[in-house]
């Protein structure tokens, strides 16, 4: 007799392997074409400057992207077979009449679509690690990495098919859920900024990098999930050091995952466990997550399809300056109630659905028109959030001038330049009504104009407290006949575009992109290893034509000094309205400097060569280059 | 053996079952009529743990059935719509049912192969309606279950098949001890085999008896007086349900013990008098008929 607290059962196990013995076939094929079989084709045509290390180590690349890639493309296939029949009321009820708990039916189903997928993989690995001991190349350490590779991102994708197939009871539901499930949050971010961003002045897009951890497909490609290893120190040859440390790049985040999917399929069992036999056949099979449902196809349809209908009826129109907040109310809303009535349809599966959905539906077109309210209205004070210096950590800025190549990038944490930071993004704010009208005027004609220039700043200020205020204000416009006003956007924007901090940043502008947060003067270890500079030749006929001149490290550190004391002295342009500086070259710099994680890190410096520079064009005397 | 108390299941606000009570004797054959959406297959599938009551108990030997494998494990059951693996055989079946039921009895079912003459390797799929039944009953009886719960089990087969299947059971009952619900919309079908019945309505159980507490306590006796009849209905004494006359030949049904209304009619000095056995549709008629049900339709 069956013990109350089993929760494995042999028969079911071996019943489901004899069922989808095709599937887990077909899996195992594709396995073995793409992993053993064509590693055997490389070793056979390998060039001759590759070693068979080298190949495996590219194999471990192949095996990491594509286990993933397979994973989230296939293991909800095992998930629909295993638990298909939850969506059958025949096989339902035949199942749940037998004498086995929830929890053996559960973890057995569970564990027989996971073996069916985790046993070619590992066939798979012994086979590709066979082909290569052939060659005496043979890495234990990598095959492991190999079936790391394969099986933890099975069991995440898996055990969300399994949640998605026991949420619903409709076989082919799971998989639109599955998908779904994997980029809702970031999808349903980008259409909240971009709801937002019809209302609040200074919203700024982009996707929040720490909510891709909930897509994750997206945050395993972010991840740059593959082969990688430890070169030698100097090595400058792209391929391996046989005997190099081998590791997974992205394997914390696929133990993440694998450990994510283990507690899915625990609450996967939870919510079977509560899962009634008579849901078979509906969308939605676990009672509480109906109205989840039926709520959120409604809010993502008044954010998607709300904004598709505004971009239909009024959004072509914006340019001319015809900006509709009832027409953006309105399409929002009419797009919550066609999505609120589809979701109730589907889950009532009726078509008669206005008596009992009316209610609802009311209720969330009132709460789209009332939230677009708030937010066109910033009842909320989204707009005037602007933070006093003393609690600012640090503040990220980006200030780009379309019409020229006045810009900057970097991150300040002088107080003084805080609060220039603080100044112009206030300005940018007391100047919202003109700046909103600029916007929806963008091809006018002040864009021909020199006393009038174009571009965008954001703005990141990290607290004190650890919160973070974002915002993007694109595009802004900016009056030259403006600049003795100190409130005026382009007094405030000029005075922090010639902060001690931010001239440096300008003078090493290459540098600014990369390395914003750290100060070049003060990095650890800084060494330069060389360099160049680059200058146009100035005969007719020679457009285009540069003379080059390479530099040794000790030039190049003479040519960072002088470039630096040439911010300190401000040898820079001053205005965000065109540099009239003679151009004369560039001069590109190479360093190393000791990183946190240990061992040395490579950076380039990039400056452009201005007649203005005096000390850095001294030092190119210096060293014979005029 | 059974125990079914105040047992609610609603459907999106359908009320399938309103606080059902039903009591099966060990040993007993039960038959559950009613008509189609009475709540008959709802109450079975409490009865084999599919469903989860709303509230009330489902219990057999005092232990709740949902989710209780050391339960279940002595039922059978035979849905109207059984259950196979699509590409399962009988001998596939057989051995699925064989892992959940550890008394399962292969030196009956390789008995039960000459009974039910059906191809073990065809697919199931493949099989009528009324062979797919066969195979149900061959594997249901080889669990040696202590209790067998039967949704319309007959339903599909033809006579000779019937009369065997219901014999294979009584022979099971009458061995083992076996307990048997089953369930129907045919009364006529059931009443040659049960030894209990209850009737289901709208979700109740809206009477329940045994086979011999009924037919004691109805009769129908023909009279025949030699003048004009006596005015009996309404008379002290006798409780008529229903009086009918053909010629002089007048039918009435009593409720009561028979003797004791023969007694009483004697006193009249009919010229013919006789107690004839009544159906059991007739009785159900009857004893439902005032409760204002549609009885009728529930019981043919």
């Amino acid at each position: 007799m069956q013990s109350r607290t089993s929760f494995f059962n042999a028969t079911v196990f071996w019943s489901d392997q004899r069922r989808w013995w095709p599937l887990t076939a077909g899996y195992t094929l594709f396995w073995l074409l793409m992993m053993p079989l064509a590693m055997l084709t490389s070793l056979n045509h390998a060039s001759s400057h590759l070693s068979a290390w080298n190949i495996q180590l590219d194999s471990l690349n192949t095996f990491a992207i594509s286990g993933y890639w397979t994973a989230f493309l296939t293991s909800v296939f095992f998930a629909m077979a295993a638990f298909s029949y939850l969506a059958n009321p025949r096989a339902t009820n035949g199942l749940h009449a037998l004498s086995a708990r929830r929890e053996t039916l559960f973890f057995t189903h569970w564990l027989a679509g996971l073996c069916s997928q985790v046993v070619p993989q590992l066939v798979t690995v012994l086979l590709t690690a066979l082909v290569l001991a052939g060659r005496g190349a043979f890495d234990a350490r990598i095959a492991g990495l190999m079936l790391l590779g394969l099986a933890l991102p099975t069991v995440f994708f898996y055990s969300l098919g399994v949640l998605c197939m026991i949420f619903t009871g409709q076989v082919l539901a799971a998989p639109v859920f599955y998908g779904v499930l994997n980029i809702l949050v970031v999808g349903v971010e980008m259409l909240i900024r971009a709801f937002a961003g019809n209302f609040l002045y200074g919203w700024a897009l982009g996707t929040s990098p720490e909510l891709l951890v909930f897509s994750p497909i997206v945050k395993l490609v972010e991840a740059d999930v593959g082969s990688d290893y430890v070169r030698v120190p100097n090595a400058a040859q792209y391929a391996a050091e046989e005997g190099g440390r081998i590791f997974l790049n992205g394997l914390g985040w696929l133990a993440f995952y694998a450990a994510v999917g283990l507690v899915l399929a625990a609450l996967a069992m939870l919510a079977y466990r509560k899962r009634h036999s008579e849901a078979t056949g509906s969308i939605i099979a676990i009672g509480w997550a109906r109205p989840v449902f039926r709520y959120g196809v409604a809010f993502c349809a008044a954010l998607a399809l709300g904004q598709l209908l505004y971009y239909l009826f009024f959004g072509q129109y914006r340019d001319n300056g015809r900006y509709s907040l009832v027409g953006m109310l309105l399409c929002m809303a009419a797009a919550g109630l066609i999505g609120y009535f589809g979701a109730e349809m589907l889950l009532k599966k009726s078509f008669r659905v206005w008596r009992s959905g009316r209610n609802g539906a009311a209720a969330v077109a009132a709460v789209l028109v009332a939230l677009g309210l708030v937010l066109s209205f910033d009842l909320t004070g989204y707009e005037k959030r602007i933070p006093n210096v003393d609690r600012i950590e640090s503040a990220s800025i980006s200030l780009n001038i379309y019409n020229n190549d006045a810009r900057c990038s970097i991150v300040v944490t002088d107080a003084d330049t805080l609060r220039l930071v603080t100044e112009a993004h206030r300005a940018l704010v007391s100047d919202k009504a003109r700046q909103q009208s600029l916007d929806r005027s963008y091809y006018n004609s002040h864009d021909q104009n020199d006393a009038f220039v174009r571009g965008s700043f954001e703005v990141t200020y990290r607290l004190k407290s650890g919160a973070t205020i974002r915002r993007n204000y694109s595009p802004i416009g900016i009056y030259a006949n403006e600049l003795n006003d100190p409130a005026s956007p382009a007094a405030a924007l000029t005075a922090l575009y010639n902060a001690p901090d931010v001239a440096l940043c300008r003078t090493l502008d290459s540098y600014s992109y990369k390395y914003a947060d750290i100060d070049p003067r003060k990095l650890p270890g800084l060494r330069f290893t060389g360099g160049y500079v680059s200058v146009p030749h100035t005969g007719e006929n020679e457009w285009g034509l540069y003379n080059e001149y390479n530099l040794s490290p000790d030039e190049a550190q003479r040519l960072f000094d002088a470039l630096v004391r040439d911010a300190e002295l401000f040898h820079v342009s001053d205005s965000l309205f065109g540099d009239e500086s003679e151009y004369l070259g560039e001069v590109e710099l190479y360093a190393t400097y000791s990183a946190e994680s240990g061992g040395n890190s490579t950076l380039s410096f990039h400056a452009t060569l201005t007649a203005e520079k005096s000390e850095t064009l001294g030092a190119l005397r210096a060293i014979g280059i005029s | 053996m059974i125990e079914v108390r105040g047992l609610v299941k609603t459907f999106d606000g359908f009320r399938a079952l309103d606080g059902v009570d039903v009591t099966v004797p060990k040993g007993a054959i039960y038959g559950l009529v009613g008509p189609n959406g009475a709540g008959k297959t709802t109450l079975l599938r409490h009865l084999t743990g599919v469903y989860r009551p709303d509230a009330g108990t489902a219990r057999v030997d005092g232990q709740d059935v949902w989710e209780n494998p050391a339960v279940k494990v002595r039922l059978a059951s035979i849905p109207d719509d059984w259950f196979y693996f699509m590409q399962a055989d009988i001998r596939d079946m057989m051995r699925y049912y064989r892992g959940f039921y550890p008394q399962f009895n292969m030196e009956r079912y390789e008995k039960l192969k000459s009974v039910f003459e059906l191809n073990e390797k065809q697919a199931i799929r493949r099989m009528s309606k009324g062979m797919q039944k066969q195979a149900a009953f061959w594997l249901a009886m080889c669990c040696m279950p202590d209790c067998l719960i039967l949704d319309e089990p007959v339903d599909g087969l033809d006579p000779v098949m019937r009369r065997q299947v219901w014999g294979l059971i009584m022979q099971d009952v009458a061995e083992r001890g076996t307990t048997v619900l089953v369930s129907s919309h045919n009364l006529r079908e059931l009443e040659d085999v049960c030894d209990h019945v209850g009737i289901m309505n709208k979700g109740k159980v809206l009477l329940e008896r045994s086979l011999s507490e009924l037919q004691d306590n109805t009769v129908k006796i023909q009279i025949v007086f030699s003048g004009e009849p006596p005015a009996i209905a309404g008379t002290e004494g006798f409780h008529v349900l229903h009086e009918s006359a053909v010629g002089r030949v007048h039918t009435i049904i009593f409720r009561g013990a028979q003797h004791e209304l023969e007694e009483r009619l004697a006193a009249y000095q009919p010229i013919f008098m006789e107690a004839v056995p009544l159906t059991l549709e007739e009785i159900f008629i009857y004893e439902l008929g005032g409760a204002d049900y549609a009885v009728k339709d529930i019981i043919l």
